[in-house]
């Protein structure tokens, strides 16, 4: 009498878990190692950890076009006709990529209490009529409540170029009454690959403990 | 086959030069179907041709190629992704790096060469028809050519079919070759542990060396095509051609000699013998009659 052989045996299961085992191995030694080098912002109460290697923070500049462009070689212009004194607008930009982009606006919170609707409007005014929005939620990231919206816009990559869509992700929340506002924009029609570095790393204090936060990057206009 | 391939590629540089395409050209759907699909049916009747004592049925190796297409080479994508998870969007030069081969070995050449094997071990490995081991290295040169297929339509897609023809043309016939080679050798041993009897113990031990063997050359090939696509910041697709295709054919030797060995030592190799002396027996009772 011969000894049947296991269902693992005949189906040669183990080459299958070799296989499986060398190929978690190999990602986890690939993301270790390939894990994008980060570094902190932190302004106001509002730190957050982004990819190293970017482009300096810019400021960008105050236009009015109803359709985004390209200005100044770095990114999209903001069209705040106005720009509060206390208002930080900062911008940091891939090197290879234009339209991948970290934006951060810290301002007063809006006089009226609906912060979705003032955050519409501000997309508004930024984007212009060619902007909408795709989706809108609460996101819970360390035990703080973000406004997260998913929006398209038409944007120019330069002057005289044909428009394209571009897509971005806006986290914002109030705190101690001042509006903080991260947007990431990144290329159209691929899975973003700024939001699961970035988002997960968004804190957010007090504004008695971040009075005593010096701020790491000081964008220059 | 082979002069069609050359053909081909010869086809591809004539047309670029009449026309004067200095440019890179756009494909459409189906123009990138056909120039995936012209080469792998030509390297198809390659391998096929080789299985000289008991050609095996053209349905059978056609499905062998559709499971290549279909099933490995997405599934092998869905794994690579899965396993290196959102990339960097920071600066990714072609460098050559330790991270690039654990990448390339660990990675994408286990899942390659997994999702390849995995397509025939639980199909055509049970059926009747694999009978005699040169069928491992038929079979699954049959899905790595479909594969081939898959990856070469999935990035002239990808690319927006924006190629420089001649070197488009020569670089499809060359991803063919290789993966058929690759595949190859993962077949040999899928061939051997079929039919060598070693017990449950040795056949494991065969398989997960040919896989490992197959996904080793393949990591190889990837990193040859990453690192040699791109001269400085000049794209350079001959160089990467010729490097790759002088990979390719080493590996294609290796399995050649593998498919000798096995055809020596088929089963069907004595009937053949029988069947050729067969006719001048018949001929000798016929003249003694």
């Amino acid at each position: 009498m011969t000894n049947r052989p296991s269902l693992s045996q005949r189906h040669d299961l183990g080459v299958l878990i070799v296989a499986l085992a060398m190929l978690a191995g190999g990602a986890l030694v690939h993301r270790y190692r390939a894990a994008p080098s980060v570094v902190p912002y932190a302004k106001e109460g509002l730190v957050f950890e982004r990819p190293g290697g970017w482009l300096p923070a810019q400021i960008p500049a105050v236009s009015v076009s109803p359709l985004v462009q390209h200005q100044a070689g770095f990114g999209v212009a903001t069209t705040i006709p106005t720009r509060a004194p206390n208002t930080v607008h900062t911008i940091y930009v891939s090197p290879l990529d234009a339209r991948r982009r970290i934006e951060v606006r810290i301002e007063d919170r809006p006089a009226y209490s609906n912060l979705r609707g003032a955050l519409a409007v501000a997309r508004l005014g930024q984007y212009g009529e060619f902007y909408w929005a795709r989706h809108s939620g609460n996101a819970t990231i360390a035990n703080r409540d973000w406004l997260r919206t998913e929006f398209r816009y038409a944007f120019k990559a330069n002057k005289g170029s044909s428009p394209q869509i571009a897509e971005a992700v806006e986290y914002a929340i109030v705190n101690a009454g001042r509006l903080f506002v991260v947007t990431l924009h990144d290329e159209p029609d691929s899975p973003s690959k700024l939001e699961p570095l970035v988002a997960k790393t968004l804190r957010i204090s007090t504004r008695e403990n971040s009075s005593q936060e010096q701020p790491t990057e000081e964008a220059k206009p | 086959m082979l002069g069609g391939l050359l053909a081909f590629v010869a086809l591809a540089y004539g047309v670029q030069h009449l026309l004067g395409l200095s440019t890179p050209v756009k494909l459409g759907p189906v123009s990138a179907l056909l120039f995936s699909a012209l080469p792998a049916f030509l390297w198809l009747g390659y391998f096929h041709s080789q299985d000289r004592h008991e050609p095996e049925p053209k349905h059978y190796v056609f499905a062998a190629f559709v499971l290549g297409a279909f099933v490995a080479g997405p599934v092998s994508g869905f794994l690579v992704d899965l396993a290196t998870g959102p990339s960097s969007p920071g600066l990714q030069l072609h460098t050559v790096t330790l991270d690039r081969w654990i990448y390339a070995l660990a990675i994408v050449g286990i899942a390659q060469e997994g999702s390849k094997y995995v397509a025939i071990r639980y199909t055509l490995y049970l059926s009747d028809e694999f009978d005699e081991p040169l069928d491992g290295i038929i079979y699954m040169s049959a899905t790595g050519i479909g594969f081939a297929s898959y990856l070469t339509y999935s990035s002239l897609v990808a690319d927006g079919g924006a190629i420089y023809l001649s070197a488009g043309a020569a670089q499809a016939v060359v991803t063919t070759l290789a993966h058929a080679s690759f595949a190859g050798i993962l077949g040999y041993a899928l061939g051997r542990a079929k039919f060598a009897n070693p017990g449950p113990l040795g056949r494991g031990t065969r398989l997960a060396t040919g896989l490992v063997t197959a996904a080793i050359f393949s990591g190889c090939f990837r990193v040859i095509m990453d690192a040699l696509s791109v001269d400085g910041l000049a794209s350079s697709p001959w160089r990467r051609v010729v490097f790759s295709f002088g990979f390719a054919a080493g590996v294609f030797l290796i399995t050649s000699i593998l498919m000798r060995r096995l055809l020596a030592i088929s089963p069907h190799r004595s009937t053949d013998n029988e069947s050729e002396s067969e006719p001048q027996n018949n001929a000798e009772k016929v003249s003694s009659q």
